[in-house]
């Protein structure tokens, strides 16, 4: 029990950690944006923005940190991958229907298992749309 | 640490220097307010944090510290929403950085190698703010933030109104106020464009030699 605690609270740490350290060298290196301005812009604590950059405290919300990666000009996917996070429209898609409820997380399953190169996705996406513009003819 | 006397034209100088330093290597300053929190971390590579110093203490005597040897500033959180005493914190620790880093590194030897918890080479109180080397890092902080030619220039532009920066007898009754509330009045045209508080504006404004009382020349 004692252990997989500590192994959770280690494992958020590091996310916390690595997030915050990403955040502070493009802020500082990238951009050169104050701490203060920074999290005004963002419309975040500074206190919580400082805390966060030194991994004392989580990542912000998925919507805050889409609002990071724009002013750092950086993907956004990327920050939220890193703050291992979702997108929001994900959860969209998951609760649009039933039948999305269902089905979205067996596709993603299917797709992750068939461990899936660049090239394949690209197909799947472009059949994806095929599939749609058909139907709509 | 004790630190001597030494002439506010040297401070001055300091302070000209950091800027001067700022606008060669990380990007050039044409208008205030000057950017303490780049000096802070893109010219001197310093790391700021935002965090509890008083550790629940409602007398917030702790506005700032310095660690030299991480190179670290934190500024109270108390102070995350006041623009003007935030930046002057920032400044002033600058100022402890350019002005007494060498005179600590020289006495570090005094300090054990290993310490338990790391601990601030300088902590600074609103109590101490007499202390030879808090009145440094004020006068520094002041210099830094509000350039005496940044400043003069300012003025200049506005000369159009109404105010003017030496005042007399004479102003002040026409205002119907007294010498304080004059002062503060001016200051308070300025403060905002330089992220000060108007105490701090004040304080410059007479520091460079504005505001300040002369004689009225109306004939007896």
């Amino acid at each position: 029990m004692v252990k997989d605690f500590e192994e959770e609270r280690d494992r958020i740490l590091k996310i916390a950690k690595e997030f915050g350290d990403k955040i502070r060298k493009l802020r500082v290196d990238g951009r050169n944006l104050g701490l203060r301005e920074f999290a005004g812009k963002i419309g975040l604590s500074p206190t919580y923005l400082s805390k966060m950059e030194r991994g004392m405290d989580p990542p912000p919300s998925p919507e805050k940190i889409m609002k990071m990666a724009r002013e750092l000009s950086c993907d956004e996917n990327m920050l939220l991958a890193l703050a291992k996070k979702l997108p929001p429209d994900f959860k969209e898609a998951f609760t649009k229907s039933k039948v999305y409820t269902k089905k979205v997380p067996e596709f993603l399953r299917t797709a992750t298992e068939a461990n899936l190169t660049a090239a394949d996705w690209d197909r799947l996406i472009h059949e994806l749309k095929r599939i749609k513009s058909q139907e709509k003819k | 640490m004790d630190v001597g006397w030494r002439d506010p034209k040297e401070l001055e100088i300091e302070a000209e220097i950091v800027i001067a330093d700022y606008c060669n290597k990380v990007k050039p300053i044409k208008d205030p307010p000057i950017p303490i929190e780049n000096i802070i971390e893109a010219l001197f590579g310093l790391q700021l944090e935002i965090d509890e110093l008083n550790g629940g203490n409602l007398n917030r005597d702790i506005f700032g510290c310095l660690y030299m040897d991480e190179g670290k500033i934190v500024v109270d959180t108390e102070l995350q929403n006041q623009e003007g005493r935030y930046n002057f914190t920032c400044a002033h620790e600058v100022g402890h950085w350019a002005l007494h880093k060498n005179l600590y590194l020289q006495n570090r030897m005094q300090i054990p190698l290993f310490q338990e918890e790391k601990k601030p080479s300088i902590v600074c109180r609103e109590s101490q703010k007499k202390k030879n080397i808090e009145f440094q890092a004020n006068y520094f902080a002041s210099a830094l933030l509000m350039p005496k030619e940044m400043v003069k220039s300012i003025l200049k532009q506005r000369k159009k109104n109404d105010f003017t920066e030496t005042f007399t007898d004479e102003t002040l009754k026409f205002w119907g106020m007294n010498k304080e509330e004059y002062c503060r009045m001016v200051a308070s045209i300025y403060n905002n464009q330089f992220g000060v508080s108007v105490q701090a504006m004040q304080i410059r404004l007479e520091q460079i030699g504005y505001l300040k009382q002369e004689v009225s020349r109306v004939l007896i």
